[in-house]
Protein backbone atom coordinates (compact mmCIF):
# COMPACT_ATOMS: atom_id res chain seq x y z
CA UNK A 1 0.00 0.00 0.00
CA UNK A 2 1.41 3.33 -0.96
CA UNK A 3 2.00 6.10 1.52
CA UNK A 4 -0.65 8.23 -0.24
CA UNK A 5 -3.31 5.56 0.12
CA UNK A 6 -2.65 5.20 3.83
CA UNK A 7 -3.10 8.95 4.27
CA UNK A 8 -6.32 8.86 2.22
CA UNK A 9 -7.75 6.01 4.32
CA UNK A 10 -6.69 7.83 7.48
CA UNK A 11 -8.40 11.02 6.33
CA UNK A 12 -11.48 9.06 5.31
CA UNK A 13 -11.62 7.41 8.75
CA UNK A 14 -11.23 10.83 10.43
CA UNK A 15 -14.04 12.18 8.22
CA UNK A 16 -16.24 9.20 9.07
CA UNK A 17 -15.54 9.64 12.78
CA UNK A 18 -16.40 13.34 12.49
CA UNK A 19 -19.58 12.54 10.59
CA UNK A 20 -20.48 9.90 13.14
CA UNK A 21 -19.89 12.35 15.96
CA UNK A 22 -21.88 15.04 14.11
CA UNK A 23 -24.78 12.61 13.47
CA UNK A 24 -24.79 11.65 17.17
CA UNK A 25 -24.73 15.31 18.13
CA UNK A 26 -27.68 16.03 15.81
CA UNK A 27 -29.58 13.08 17.21
CA UNK A 28 -29.05 14.29 20.79
CA UNK A 29 -29.98 17.78 19.70
CA UNK A 30 -33.17 16.48 18.11
CA UNK A 31 -33.99 14.41 21.20
CA UNK A 32 -33.48 17.47 23.38
CA UNK A 33 -35.64 19.62 21.11
CA UNK A 34 -38.29 16.91 21.05
CA UNK A 35 -38.24 16.73 24.83
CA UNK A 36 -38.51 20.52 25.01
CA UNK A 37 -41.45 20.32 22.63
CA UNK A 38 -43.20 17.68 24.74
CA UNK A 39 -42.53 19.70 27.90
CA UNK A 40 -43.82 22.81 26.18
CA UNK A 41 -47.06 21.00 25.29
CA UNK A 42 -47.47 19.87 28.88
CA UNK A 43 -46.71 23.36 30.16
CA UNK A 44 -49.15 25.03 27.78
CA UNK A 45 -51.83 22.43 28.48
CA UNK A 46 -51.43 23.00 32.19
CA UNK A 47 -51.47 26.74 31.68
CA UNK A 48 -54.63 26.38 29.61
CA UNK A 49 -56.28 24.21 32.26
CA UNK A 50 -55.32 26.79 34.87
CA UNK A 51 -56.77 29.63 32.78
CA UNK A 52 -59.98 27.69 32.15
CA UNK A 53 -60.31 26.71 35.77
CA UNK A 54 -59.65 30.25 36.99
CA UNK A 55 -62.13 31.63 34.48
CA UNK A 56 -64.73 29.09 35.46
CA UNK A 57 -64.24 29.81 39.13
CA UNK A 58 -64.44 33.53 38.43
CA UNK A 59 -67.69 33.12 36.48
CA UNK A 60 -69.16 30.80 39.08
CA UNK A 61 -68.17 33.17 41.86
CA UNK A 62 -69.78 36.13 40.10
CA UNK A 63 -72.97 34.26 39.30
CA UNK A 64 -73.35 32.38 42.57
CA UNK A 65 -72.68 35.41 44.69
CA UNK A 66 -75.34 37.29 42.77
CA UNK A 67 -77.83 34.45 43.21
CA UNK A 68 -76.89 34.17 46.86
CA UNK A 69 -77.60 37.85 47.35
CA UNK A 70 -80.90 37.50 45.50
CA UNK A 71 -81.88 34.43 47.51
CA UNK A 72 -80.84 36.15 50.73
CA UNK A 73 -82.88 39.25 49.85
CA UNK A 74 -85.91 37.09 49.06
CA UNK A 75 -85.61 35.43 52.45
CA UNK A 76 -85.26 38.89 53.99
CA UNK A 77 -88.51 40.06 52.36
CA UNK A 78 -90.23 36.86 53.47
CA UNK A 79 -89.12 37.60 57.01
CA UNK A 80 -90.65 41.06 56.78
CA UNK A 81 -93.99 39.63 55.57
CA UNK A 82 -93.83 36.98 58.30
CA UNK A 83 -93.33 39.69 60.92
CA UNK A 84 -96.27 41.56 59.36
CA UNK A 85 -98.44 38.47 59.67
CA UNK A 86 -97.50 38.12 63.33
CA UNK A 87 -98.24 41.80 64.01
CA UNK A 88 -101.56 41.51 62.17
CA UNK A 89 -102.49 38.45 64.22
CA UNK A 90 -101.60 40.29 67.38
CA UNK A 91 -103.77 43.28 66.40
CA UNK A 92 -106.72 41.08 65.44
CA UNK A 93 -106.28 38.99 68.58
CA UNK A 94 -106.33 42.15 70.66
CA UNK A 95 -109.53 43.28 68.92
CA UNK A 96 -111.16 39.91 69.55
CA UNK A 97 -110.32 40.30 73.24
CA UNK A 98 -111.68 43.87 73.27
CA UNK A 99 -114.90 42.68 71.68
CA UNK A 100 -115.11 39.86 74.22
CA UNK A 101 -115.05 42.48 77.00
CA UNK A 102 -117.61 44.46 75.03
CA UNK A 103 -119.77 41.40 74.65
CA UNK A 104 -119.72 40.76 78.41
CA UNK A 105 -120.72 44.37 79.08
CA UNK A 106 -123.64 44.20 76.65
CA UNK A 107 -124.75 40.81 78.05
CA UNK A 108 -124.83 42.39 81.52
CA UNK A 109 -126.78 45.33 80.16
CA UNK A 110 -129.33 42.95 78.60
CA UNK A 111 -129.59 41.04 81.86
CA UNK A 112 -130.13 44.18 83.92
CA UNK A 113 -132.36 46.08 81.49
CA UNK A 114 -136.09 46.10 82.08
CA UNK A 115 -137.17 48.30 79.18
CA UNK A 116 -138.08 46.00 76.31
CA UNK A 117 -137.08 48.42 73.58
CA UNK A 118 -133.74 49.08 75.16
CA UNK A 119 -133.25 45.36 75.66
CA UNK A 120 -133.94 44.85 71.96
CA UNK A 121 -131.34 47.48 71.09
CA UNK A 122 -128.79 45.76 73.34
CA UNK A 123 -129.56 42.43 71.73
CA UNK A 124 -128.97 43.92 68.31
CA UNK A 125 -125.64 45.29 69.52
CA UNK A 126 -124.73 41.89 70.92
CA UNK A 127 -125.53 40.27 67.64
CA UNK A 128 -123.35 42.84 65.83
CA UNK A 129 -120.48 42.16 68.26
CA UNK A 130 -120.83 38.41 67.73
CA UNK A 131 -120.86 38.74 63.95
CA UNK A 132 -117.80 41.06 64.04
CA UNK A 133 -115.94 38.56 66.21
CA UNK A 134 -116.91 35.76 63.88
CA UNK A 135 -115.50 37.67 60.95
CA UNK A 136 -112.34 38.48 62.91
CA UNK A 137 -111.87 34.82 63.80
CA UNK A 138 -112.19 33.92 60.14
CA UNK A 139 -109.62 36.58 59.15
CA UNK A 140 -107.37 35.40 61.94
CA UNK A 141 -107.51 31.87 60.51
CA UNK A 142 -106.64 33.17 57.03
CA UNK A 143 -103.71 35.18 58.32
CA UNK A 144 -102.53 32.17 60.32
CA UNK A 145 -102.52 30.19 57.09
CA UNK A 146 -100.58 32.99 55.41
CA UNK A 147 -98.10 32.94 58.28
CA UNK A 148 -97.64 29.18 58.05
CA UNK A 149 -97.08 29.37 54.31
CA UNK A 150 -94.58 32.22 54.76
CA UNK A 151 -92.80 30.32 57.49
CA UNK A 152 -92.49 27.30 55.19
CA UNK A 153 -91.23 29.52 52.36
CA UNK A 154 -88.70 31.16 54.64
CA UNK A 155 -87.27 27.76 55.55
CA UNK A 156 -87.06 26.91 51.85
CA UNK A 157 -85.26 30.17 50.97
CA UNK A 158 -82.89 29.80 53.88
CA UNK A 159 -82.05 26.30 52.73
CA UNK A 160 -81.45 27.55 49.15
CA UNK A 161 -79.27 30.35 50.43
CA UNK A 162 -77.27 27.88 52.49
CA UNK A 163 -76.79 25.60 49.46
CA UNK A 164 -75.55 28.53 47.39
CA UNK A 165 -73.21 29.55 50.18
CA UNK A 166 -71.67 26.07 50.21
CA UNK A 167 -71.45 26.03 46.40
CA UNK A 168 -69.52 29.31 46.53
CA UNK A 169 -67.14 27.82 49.09
CA UNK A 170 -66.62 24.57 47.17
CA UNK A 171 -66.62 25.65 43.51
CA UNK A 172 -65.08 29.07 43.22
CA UNK A 173 -61.52 28.68 44.45
CA UNK A 174 -59.75 30.79 47.03
CA UNK A 175 -61.95 33.81 46.43
CA UNK A 176 -65.03 31.76 47.33
CA UNK A 177 -63.37 30.21 50.38
CA UNK A 178 -62.35 33.67 51.64
CA UNK A 179 -65.88 34.96 51.10
CA UNK A 180 -67.35 31.97 52.96
CA UNK A 181 -64.95 32.32 55.89
CA UNK A 182 -65.71 36.01 56.17
CA UNK A 183 -69.43 35.28 56.24
CA UNK A 184 -69.03 32.54 58.84
CA UNK A 185 -66.93 34.86 60.96
CA UNK A 186 -69.66 37.46 60.64
CA UNK A 187 -72.29 34.95 61.83
CA UNK A 188 -70.06 34.03 64.75
CA UNK A 189 -69.69 37.70 65.62
CA UNK A 190 -73.42 38.17 65.36
CA UNK A 191 -73.84 35.50 68.02
CA UNK A 192 -71.27 37.26 70.15
CA UNK A 193 -72.12 40.97 70.26
CA UNK A 194 -69.13 41.83 72.45
CA UNK A 195 -66.73 40.53 69.82
CA UNK A 196 -68.72 42.37 67.15
CA UNK A 197 -68.17 45.66 68.93
CA UNK A 198 -64.45 45.14 69.16
CA UNK A 199 -63.52 43.10 66.16
CA UNK A 200 -64.61 43.17 62.57
CA UNK A 201 -67.84 45.12 62.92
CA UNK A 202 -69.27 47.70 60.54
CA UNK A 203 -67.37 50.39 62.47
CA UNK A 204 -68.61 53.66 60.98
CA UNK A 205 -72.23 52.58 60.58
CA UNK A 206 -72.30 51.00 64.06
CA UNK A 207 -70.92 54.18 65.61
CA UNK A 208 -73.42 56.54 64.03
CA UNK A 209 -76.39 54.18 64.37
CA UNK A 210 -75.53 53.56 68.04
CA UNK A 211 -75.22 57.33 68.45
CA UNK A 212 -78.92 57.79 67.70
CA UNK A 213 -79.77 55.10 70.25
CA UNK A 214 -80.33 52.00 68.11
CA UNK A 215 -78.84 48.69 69.30
CA UNK A 216 -76.07 46.67 67.59
CA UNK A 217 -78.53 44.10 66.32
CA UNK A 218 -80.96 46.64 64.82
CA UNK A 219 -82.47 46.00 61.41
CA UNK A 220 -80.47 48.85 59.79
CA UNK A 221 -77.11 47.41 60.84
CA UNK A 222 -78.14 43.93 59.80
CA UNK A 223 -78.97 45.20 56.31
CA UNK A 224 -75.62 46.99 56.02
CA UNK A 225 -73.66 43.98 57.29
CA UNK A 226 -75.37 41.60 54.93
CA UNK A 227 -74.77 44.00 52.08
CA UNK A 228 -71.10 44.20 53.00
CA UNK A 229 -70.70 40.45 53.35
CA UNK A 230 -72.72 39.27 50.39
CA UNK A 231 -72.84 41.99 47.74
CA UNK A 232 -69.64 44.02 48.09
CA UNK A 233 -67.22 41.05 47.71
CA UNK A 234 -68.73 40.31 44.30
CA UNK A 235 -67.60 43.67 42.96
CA UNK A 236 -64.26 44.31 41.34
CA UNK A 237 -61.96 45.58 44.09
CA UNK A 238 -64.77 44.87 46.59
CA UNK A 239 -62.56 42.76 48.84
CA UNK A 240 -59.75 45.29 48.57
CA UNK A 241 -62.10 48.02 49.69
CA UNK A 242 -63.36 45.98 52.65
CA UNK A 243 -59.76 45.37 53.75
CA UNK A 244 -58.99 49.07 53.43
CA UNK A 245 -62.18 49.87 55.37
CA UNK A 246 -61.22 47.59 58.25
CA UNK A 247 -57.80 49.14 58.36
CA UNK A 248 -58.88 52.78 58.34
CA UNK A 249 -62.37 53.11 59.80
CA UNK A 250 -61.29 52.55 63.44
CA UNK A 251 -58.67 55.28 62.95
CA UNK A 252 -61.32 57.60 61.49
CA UNK A 253 -63.56 56.96 64.51
CA UNK A 254 -60.70 57.77 66.90
CA UNK A 255 -60.21 61.09 65.07
CA UNK A 256 -63.95 61.84 65.12
CA UNK A 257 -64.09 61.10 68.86
CA UNK A 258 -61.46 63.80 69.42
CA UNK A 259 -63.73 66.37 67.80
CA UNK A 260 -65.97 68.64 69.87
CA UNK A 261 -68.77 68.06 67.36
CA UNK A 262 -68.60 64.27 67.52
CA UNK A 263 -72.35 64.01 68.01
CA UNK A 264 -73.18 66.28 65.07
CA UNK A 265 -70.73 64.49 62.78
CA UNK A 266 -72.18 61.07 63.66
CA UNK A 267 -75.75 62.36 63.25
CA UNK A 268 -74.89 63.78 59.84
CA UNK A 269 -73.31 60.46 58.89
CA UNK A 270 -76.45 58.66 60.03
CA UNK A 271 -78.54 60.72 57.59
CA UNK A 272 -76.33 59.59 54.71
CA UNK A 273 -76.26 55.98 55.93
CA UNK A 274 -80.04 55.98 56.26
CA UNK A 275 -80.25 56.91 52.55
CA UNK A 276 -77.90 54.04 51.71
CA UNK A 277 -80.15 51.61 53.62
CA UNK A 278 -83.10 52.84 51.57
CA UNK A 279 -81.13 52.20 48.35
CA UNK A 280 -80.35 48.66 49.51
CA UNK A 281 -83.98 48.01 50.39
CA UNK A 282 -84.98 49.21 46.94
CA UNK A 283 -82.40 46.93 45.34
CA UNK A 284 -80.27 49.83 44.07
CA UNK A 285 -77.10 48.14 45.22
CA UNK A 286 -74.63 49.92 42.97
CA UNK A 287 -76.00 53.29 44.06
CA UNK A 288 -75.77 52.21 47.70
CA UNK A 289 -72.20 51.03 47.20
CA UNK A 290 -71.13 54.24 45.43
CA UNK A 291 -72.64 56.38 48.17
CA UNK A 292 -70.89 54.40 50.90
CA UNK A 293 -67.54 54.61 49.10
CA UNK A 294 -68.04 58.36 48.68
CA UNK A 295 -68.73 58.88 52.41
CA UNK A 296 -65.78 56.67 53.36
CA UNK A 297 -63.35 58.41 51.00
CA UNK A 298 -64.48 61.86 52.23
CA UNK A 299 -63.92 60.76 55.83
CA UNK A 300 -60.50 59.39 54.96
CA UNK A 301 -59.52 62.67 53.32
CA UNK A 302 -60.84 64.72 56.21
CA UNK A 303 -59.59 62.66 59.16
CA UNK A 304 -56.63 60.71 57.84
CA UNK A 305 -55.46 63.33 55.35
CA UNK A 306 -56.02 61.05 52.40
CA UNK B 1 -12.05 -1.68 -3.30
CA UNK B 2 -14.70 -3.05 -0.94
CA UNK B 3 -13.27 -1.02 1.99
CA UNK B 4 -13.69 2.12 -0.13
CA UNK B 5 -17.29 1.26 -0.87
CA UNK B 6 -18.03 0.50 2.76
CA UNK B 7 -16.49 3.79 3.83
CA UNK B 8 -18.38 5.76 1.21
CA UNK B 9 -21.62 4.02 2.12
CA UNK B 10 -21.01 4.71 5.80
CA UNK B 11 -20.23 8.32 4.99
CA UNK B 12 -23.38 8.73 2.96
CA UNK B 13 -25.41 7.02 5.63
CA UNK B 14 -24.08 9.37 8.29
CA UNK B 15 -24.66 12.39 6.04
CA UNK B 16 -28.26 11.33 5.45
CA UNK B 17 -28.70 10.85 9.22
CA UNK B 18 -27.37 14.38 9.82
CA UNK B 19 -29.72 15.74 7.18
CA UNK B 20 -32.64 13.78 8.58
CA UNK B 21 -32.01 15.08 12.12
CA UNK B 22 -31.66 18.59 10.74
CA UNK B 23 -35.08 18.20 9.16
CA UNK B 24 -36.52 16.68 12.34
CA UNK B 25 -35.12 19.53 14.44
CA UNK B 26 -36.62 22.01 11.98
CA UNK B 27 -39.95 20.17 12.21
CA UNK B 28 -39.93 20.17 15.99
CA UNK B 29 -39.20 23.87 16.03
CA UNK B 30 -42.03 24.50 13.61
CA UNK B 31 -44.35 22.34 15.68
CA UNK B 32 -43.30 24.26 18.78
CA UNK B 33 -44.13 27.55 17.07
CA UNK B 34 -47.39 26.04 15.90
CA UNK B 35 -48.56 24.98 19.40
CA UNK B 36 -47.61 28.41 20.71
CA UNK B 37 -49.78 29.96 18.02
CA UNK B 38 -52.53 27.47 18.81
CA UNK B 39 -52.25 28.30 22.51
CA UNK B 40 -52.40 32.02 21.76
CA UNK B 41 -55.48 31.52 19.61
CA UNK B 42 -57.15 29.40 22.34
CA UNK B 43 -56.28 32.01 24.90
CA UNK B 44 -57.97 34.61 22.71
CA UNK B 45 -61.03 32.37 22.28
CA UNK B 46 -61.22 31.84 26.02
CA UNK B 47 -61.06 35.58 26.54
CA UNK B 48 -63.83 36.11 24.00
CA UNK B 49 -65.99 33.45 25.68
CA UNK B 50 -65.21 35.02 29.02
CA UNK B 51 -66.31 38.44 27.77
CA UNK B 52 -69.55 37.00 26.41
CA UNK B 53 -70.19 35.15 29.67
CA UNK B 54 -69.47 38.27 31.72
CA UNK B 55 -71.91 40.21 29.58
CA UNK B 56 -74.55 37.48 29.98
CA UNK B 57 -74.01 37.39 33.72
CA UNK B 58 -74.32 41.15 33.95
CA UNK B 59 -77.56 41.07 31.97
CA UNK B 60 -78.92 38.27 34.13
CA UNK B 61 -77.84 40.10 37.25
CA UNK B 62 -79.51 43.33 36.08
CA UNK B 63 -82.72 41.47 35.30
CA UNK B 64 -82.72 39.88 38.74
CA UNK B 65 -81.96 43.17 40.41
CA UNK B 66 -84.78 44.86 38.52
CA UNK B 67 -87.24 42.18 39.73
CA UNK B 68 -85.88 42.49 43.25
CA UNK B 69 -86.22 46.27 43.11
CA UNK B 70 -89.82 46.26 41.89
CA UNK B 71 -91.01 43.54 44.26
CA UNK B 72 -89.13 45.05 47.17
CA UNK B 73 -90.92 48.33 46.54
CA UNK B 74 -94.24 46.47 46.47
CA UNK B 75 -93.47 44.58 49.66
CA UNK B 76 -92.25 47.76 51.39
CA UNK B 77 -95.48 49.54 50.39
CA UNK B 78 -97.52 46.53 51.50
CA UNK B 79 -95.72 46.63 54.86
CA UNK B 80 -96.35 50.37 55.28
CA UNK B 81 -100.04 49.96 54.47
CA UNK B 82 -100.37 47.11 56.96
CA UNK B 83 -98.66 49.21 59.62
CA UNK B 84 -101.19 51.99 59.03
CA UNK B 85 -104.12 49.55 59.26
CA UNK B 86 -102.72 47.94 62.42
CA UNK B 87 -102.33 51.38 63.99
CA UNK B 88 -105.89 52.24 63.07
CA UNK B 89 -107.13 48.91 64.55
CA UNK B 90 -105.25 49.73 67.78
CA UNK B 91 -106.99 53.13 67.90
CA UNK B 92 -110.35 51.55 67.12
CA UNK B 93 -109.83 49.13 70.00
CA UNK B 94 -109.30 52.06 72.37
CA UNK B 95 -112.28 53.92 70.94
CA UNK B 96 -114.62 50.95 71.20
CA UNK B 97 -113.88 50.56 74.91
CA UNK B 98 -114.91 54.16 75.55
CA UNK B 99 -118.12 53.89 77.60
CA UNK B 100 -119.11 57.44 76.66
CA UNK B 101 -119.66 56.45 73.04
CA UNK B 102 -123.15 55.78 71.74
CA UNK B 103 -124.28 52.41 70.42
CA UNK B 104 -124.40 53.81 66.88
CA UNK B 105 -120.83 55.01 67.21
CA UNK B 106 -119.69 51.63 68.43
CA UNK B 107 -121.60 49.91 65.64
CA UNK B 108 -119.77 52.12 63.14
CA UNK B 109 -116.42 51.40 64.80
CA UNK B 110 -117.08 47.66 64.58
CA UNK B 111 -117.90 48.00 60.90
CA UNK B 112 -114.61 49.83 60.35
CA UNK B 113 -112.79 47.10 62.29
CA UNK B 114 -114.35 44.48 60.01
CA UNK B 115 -113.24 46.40 56.92
CA UNK B 116 -109.73 46.96 58.26
CA UNK B 117 -109.34 43.35 59.32
CA UNK B 118 -110.49 42.24 55.88
CA UNK B 119 -107.97 44.68 54.34
CA UNK B 120 -105.20 43.15 56.44
CA UNK B 121 -106.17 39.77 55.09
CA UNK B 122 -106.13 41.04 51.49
CA UNK B 123 -102.80 42.83 51.95
CA UNK B 124 -101.40 39.59 53.37
CA UNK B 125 -102.51 37.72 50.24
CA UNK B 126 -101.06 40.45 48.01
CA UNK B 127 -97.77 40.34 49.87
CA UNK B 128 -97.58 36.58 49.39
CA UNK B 129 -98.38 36.93 45.66
CA UNK B 130 -95.62 39.53 45.24
CA UNK B 131 -93.20 37.37 47.16
CA UNK B 132 -94.15 34.34 45.06
CA UNK B 133 -93.23 36.29 41.93
CA UNK B 134 -89.86 37.22 43.41
CA UNK B 135 -89.25 33.69 44.68
CA UNK B 136 -90.12 32.19 41.28
CA UNK B 137 -87.62 34.44 39.53
CA UNK B 138 -84.92 33.59 42.05
CA UNK B 139 -85.73 29.90 41.88
CA UNK B 140 -85.68 29.90 38.06
CA UNK B 141 -82.33 31.68 38.04
CA UNK B 142 -80.87 29.14 40.47
CA UNK B 143 -82.17 26.19 38.41
CA UNK B 144 -80.90 27.76 35.17
CA UNK B 145 -77.53 28.35 36.77
CA UNK B 146 -77.32 24.72 37.94
CA UNK B 147 -78.32 23.41 34.51
CA UNK B 148 -75.79 25.64 32.78
CA UNK B 149 -73.11 24.48 35.18
CA UNK B 150 -73.94 20.90 34.20
CA UNK B 151 -74.14 21.39 30.44
CA UNK B 152 -71.94 24.30 29.59
CA UNK B 153 -68.64 25.18 31.01
CA UNK B 154 -65.56 26.59 29.34
CA UNK B 155 -63.51 23.37 29.67
CA UNK B 156 -66.23 21.25 28.04
CA UNK B 157 -66.38 23.58 25.04
CA UNK B 158 -62.66 23.64 24.37
CA UNK B 159 -60.25 20.95 23.30
CA UNK B 160 -56.93 21.15 24.94
CA UNK B 161 -53.79 21.28 22.84
CA UNK B 162 -53.08 17.69 21.87
CA UNK B 163 -49.70 16.08 21.54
Amino acid sequence: MSYGKVIAIGLALVALAWLDNEAGEKQRNWEEKNKEYEDEIDRLNNELIDILETNNQYMDFKELIDLHYQSFSTADRTKLLLEDANTSLKAIGQTIMTLKENKKEVENQIYNEIDKNKKKEYKEELSSIISTRKMLFSNQDNIKEQRNSLSKKLKEFNSNTRKLKLAIRDNTGQKGRDWYNRLEKRIEQKNNPYQEKNNGGCFLSTACINNIGLPDNCYELEILRNFRDTYVPSLDKGIELITDYYQNSPKILVEISKSKNENDILNQMYTSIHKIIQYILLGENQKAFNSYVEIYQDLKIEYLKG
Amino acid sequence: MSTKIIMVTQGLDLLSKILEYNIRIEEVQLKKEEIKRKFKSMDNSINSIKEIEIKELEEQSNRLKEVLKVTSEDIALNHINKEKIINSIDNLNIAIMDSERSMEDKQLLREIIQIQSHNLNILGEQGIATLKQLADTTQKAIIASNEKRGKFSIPSTMNYIGK
